[in-house]
């Protein structure tokens, strides 16, 4: 995957911010629901889903980071910028990490207080 | 050199300072639009507020010294508190900070004005009218009263039934509205206008700061918008949105508030570590350590932030595992934000720093912000701020956040960059003196807050008990307080000598590593005489490799050079800042400042219930609107310049573009790539916020009624919406048609104007009424946003038809006309499906 157009690099950094703001956003809405089932298995399966998609996303960065520095050139012969392929891997990195942490309350805290 | 190149070279920069020059005295203050002039009005007005708010803190620090004061009564203690917490947050910090990039950043980029001057002129004329707005206040006796946030149900109508509100309320929305459109202006200039080979990884980190603030404020201001629009509905026209007796609920506004207002914080702090960031590298003489990790801290911070907001009602009663969650992503935010903090140690540690007074106000900072960072995980734990909350620990944690982390790199910054903006240096000693005064200040003022707040002493309480033991401590408080207004006084009263008397700068005093030391000091209105190609990070103190084709340098070198007296600047790509075409920018102008005096009249007459003074000034409004695209148009076919590009004609550029013969440093052909259609994009972007934060007060309300509609009754019929809808839909078909010929586009704006006159019919035949509970306010509210944005659209492509039907092609037109068609059309189905269709399935 080639970073060409401000679309694909907004959505390229995005991916990893988007999954974790949704995640705690679901889980916020979740609460009520996992007390009343008596179940945390909604939440952590949310937090699997975020999980996987976060991880998914610096994968995909890292694989677009390592393409990108094989084929710098671009059309008029200048080259590629990598700064945005490095910033997504970075900020991946952060966020599934920040999921990860934030789901700890869904393990620690009673549902229903 | 020849006598022959010497005289072409004279004569070629002569042309360029005549075409940027401007009027002269009074005539040139009003029509004023450069970026400079208008950055330094946004800094300085800025300063006065700062002023005001500083005498205003001090008068509350009188109050408290003592137990049981009568210096002032509990009203007007109530009138300063909320006077001070909104100047500063409203109108002096921001603000300052706004303008301070708007200076700086088309000057590291290498460019030579915002792409909007105009419009960036309008923001400046309307955050001075919401500042006299919430001033004004203070001259008729009636003062807002309800505190900086403003809560419902104190500041609803039952309990503040004066104007005073309402004038709070408008004042801010001003103040937001210019900070949105300079938030577009800076946003533009970054991704569109940045010197050749500038790419995103040779951006300052400045500028990456400024990047994310006002990327940020897109975001954040709208939802203050909604829900301050939301409150003046509910006083005005008694929209229960907040009352709880007719389905509303008082925590909405907190919602709203607090998702504007939390990462509020981080738009004041993210541009001021961006300062740190520059003033460290400068000072050192090295560059940031980390570049990379920096940027990235600057966007995961910008992100988190937006997930912090319930960290501010931890006490409204949510269940614990909520305030578990957010409690956790409090915490982390520590984390990029102490990656900044390690990357400037790192830089001292490598360099070698001179510690100039720059350099004591970043050190200052480095020990304020970080004791307030501390304090901030400390209330970040829930249980922590069940008991903090609202006592005077919490003031003293976001003094020592806003003004250790705002305030100090703040001046760090105007210390920096005076010598640039004056051409004089500030006294070096006089500036370390005023660091010195102001630190030792600030933490006398605010260190014993922490031991108020933990012995229970409550913020904004106008007086307290002699038995409780607090009076020691608020003594040193307001000594404190007013050693620090003597630091400030040192410190302007610095800048004040060396504006007359200081010693010459000249261009680079500091041997800086960015763009703005390029320039003479102060720099010439055209800021850069050649645009500068960039090859690396630090262009001040290597070169580098561009990365661009020879042939691109060499073009680049003999552009923008005033082509028949035109302000000409190289538009760039987003990316690698590859050079994409030439665009000439507008001159000075009038109708910014007439805009600006007309929307306040306009407004103004609405709140005083004078509907003769609001048609007026609403007419007023719309006709200098109309004036000002007119003039920028005929400025265009003139050569003068205009936000479209510079081609002769725009007629001739639409045929331009119908050859597809745009290529690299061509005149400005490319539709849809055009710095208006980026703009109008940015716009949607914000229109789209503002829809969002509508639709969720809806949602807020429907979730917490048993019944939607509140009475039990049927939703209203079906059949009236729906056919607008489609009609909504055949309009969005006509989105990127207009330049095809103006038929297509008339065939749009007749569909559009027809959805709008049915749903106006349906709204009227449903009985719908916005005071009769949550419901219809709801309703009636989202309804008249779509149309409202409607008709703008209308308007857009109203304008564009009837030029083109002259032959009269208006590029700007033509290029905000498909992201706003599409902007309307995705509102009006949004507002659709939350209004009709939500009641019919839950």
């Amino acid at each position: 995957m080639q970073v060409r157009t401000p679309v694909v690099a907004a959505a390229v950094i995005a991916v990893a911010p988007a999954v974790w703001f949704t995640h705690l956003a679901v889980v916020y809405a979740l609460v009520p629901l996992s007390c009343r089932w008596d179940s945390n298995l909604p939440l952590h399966a949310a937090t699997a889903v975020a999980v996987a998609g976060v991880v998914g996303s610096m994968w995909a960065a890292r694989r677009a980071r390592v393409e990108a520095s094989g084929r710098t050139d671009t059309d008029d012969g200048g080259r590629q910028d990598g700064t945005v392929h490095l910033l997504a891997v970075l900020l991946s990195g952060y966020f599934a990490f920040l999921v990860l942490m934030t789901a700890m309350a869904t393990v620690v805290v009673d549902r229903c207080a | 050199m020849t006598d022959e190149l010497q005289r072409a070279e004279r004569d070629h920069l002569a042309a360029i300072e005549a075409a940027w020059s401007s009027k002269p005295g009074l005539p040139g203050f009003f029509s004023a639009v450069n970026h400079k002039q208008i950055g330094l009005r946004f800094i300085w007005t800025g300063v006065a507020f700062l002023l005001i708010g500083g005498v205003e803190a001090l008068l509350l620090r009188i109050q408290l010294m003592r137990a049981e004061n009568t210096f002032l009564g509990p009203d007007t203690y109530n009138q300063l508190f909320t006077m001070h917490g909104t100047t500063m947050m409203f109108l002096f910090a921001v603000p300052l900070l706004e303008g301070l990039a708007m200076y700086l950043v088309p000057l590291q980029l290498g460019t030579r004005d915002l792409p909007f001057p105009r419009l960036n002129a309008f923001g400046y004329w309307v955050y001075v009218a919401g500042g006299v707005l919430l001033n004004w206040s203070l001259l008729t006796g009636s003062v807002p009263d309800g505190g900086w946030f403003a809560y419902v149900p104190l500041t609803g109508p039952e309990f503040s039934p004066t104007r005073a509100l309402d004038f709070w309320l408008l004042g801010v929305t001003f103040v937001e509205i210019a900070g949105i459109v300079g938030a577009i202006e800076l946003i533009v200039v970054i991704m569109r206008f940045r010197a050749p080979g500038m790419s995103l990884g040779r951006m300052p980190l400045f500028v990456w700061s400024v990047l994310v603030m006002a990327a940020m404020m897109l975001v954040a201001f709208p939802f203050v918008i909604v829900a301050s629009t939301l409150l003046e509905l509910e006083r005005k026209f008694g929209a229960p949105f907040y009352d709880a007796a007719a389905g509303g609920n008082p925590l909405l506004w907190q919602h709203l508030f607090w998702i504007f207002g939390h990462p509020e914080v981080y738009i004041m702090l993210l541009p001021a570590t961006g300062v740190v960031s520059a003033v460290v590298a400068v000072h050192v003489g090295r560059r940031i350590v980390a570049y990379p990790l920096v940027a990235a801290s600057l966007i995961g911070i910008a992100i988190v932030s937006f997930g912090l907001w319930v960290h501010h009602m931890f006490a409204v009663g949510l269940p614990v595992m909520v305030l578990g969650l957010f409690a956790m992503a409090s915490y982390f935010i520590a984390i990029p934000s102490g990656i900044q903090v390690f990357a400037w140690i790192a830089t001292i540690w490598e360099g070698r720093p001179r510690w100039t007074a720059p350099m004591w106000f970043v050190a200052g900072f480095f020990f304020i912000f970080v004791l307030g960072g501390i304090t901030g995980i400390m209330v970040a734990s829930a249980p922590w701020d069940l008991q903090a909350h609202d006592t005077f620990f919490v003031v003293a944690h976001f003094h020592y956040v806003l003004i250790g982390g705002v305030v100090f790199p703040m001046l760090a910054a105007l210390h920096h960059w005076f010598p640039k903006m004056t051409g004089r240096r500030p006294t070096e000693w006089a500036g370390k003196l005023a660091c010195a005064v102001m630190f030792v200040g600030f933490n006398v003022t605010f260190f014993p807050q922490h031991w108020l707040g933990l012995q229970g002493m409550a913020r904004r309480v106008y007086t307290y008990d002699a038995t409780l033991g607090w009076e020691t401590s608020n003594l040193w408080s307001t000594i404190g307080a007013f050693v620090l207004a003597a630091g400030f006084a040192v410190f302007f009263v610095n800048l004040a000598h060396a504006w007359r008397r200081g010693a010459v700068a000249g261009g680079d005093p500091w041997c800086g590593d960015t763009l703005e030391w390029a320039t003479a000091s102060p720099p010439a209105a055209h800021s850069h005489d050649v645009i500068p190609v960039v090859g690396s990070r630090s262009p001040q103190w290597e070169t580098g490799d561009p990365g661009l084709p020879d042939e691109v340098v060499e073009a680049v070198a003999v552009t923008g050079t005033s082509w028949q007296g035109r302000r000409e600047v190289i538009r760039t790509s987003v990316l690698d800042a590859r050079p994409q075409a030439i665009v000439s920018l507008p001159g000075p102008s009038y109708w910014p400042v007439i805009s600006a005096v007309f929307l306040t009249v306009a407004v103004v007459g609405v709140l005083v219930n004078w509907v003769l003074l609001a048609a007026a000034g609403g007419l007023a409004l719309l006709v200098s609107f109309v004036s000002w695209g007119e003039s920028n148009r005929r400025a265009a076919a003139a050569g003068e310049g205009a936000d479209d590009g510079g081609a002769a004609d725009d007629a001739d550029v639409l045929a331009a573009r119908r050859r597809s013969a745009a290529g690299a440093m061509a005149l400005h052909t490319d539709p849809g790539r055009s710095a208006v259609s980026t703009g109008a994009w940015l716009t949607v972007a914000v229109v789209m916020v503002l829809t969002g934060g509508f639709a969720y007060a809806y949602y807020y309300l429907r979730l917490g009624a048993s019944a939607w509609p509140l009475d039990g009754t049927e939703p209203a019929a079906l059949g009236g919406p729906l056919l607008a809808a489609v009609l909504v839909v055949v309009a969005l078909t006509t989105a990127s048609t207009i330049e095809r010929g103006f038929l297509r586009g008339l065939l749009g704006w007749v569909a559009l104007a027809g959805a709008s006159v049915v749903q106006m019919v349906s709204l009227v035949a449903s009985d719908a009424d916005i005071s009769a509970d949550a419901y219809g306010a709801a309703v009636v509210t989202l309804t008249a946003w779509a149309l409202i944005v409607a008709a703008a659209a209308l308007a857009v492509r109203g304008l564009g038809v009837y030029h083109a039907a002259r032959g009269q092609w208006s590029l700007s037109l033509v290029d905000a006309d498909r992201p706003i068609w599409i902007g309307a059309g995705v509102v009006w189905l949004v507002m659709f499906a939350v209004v009709h269709l939500t009641p019919r399935v839950f």
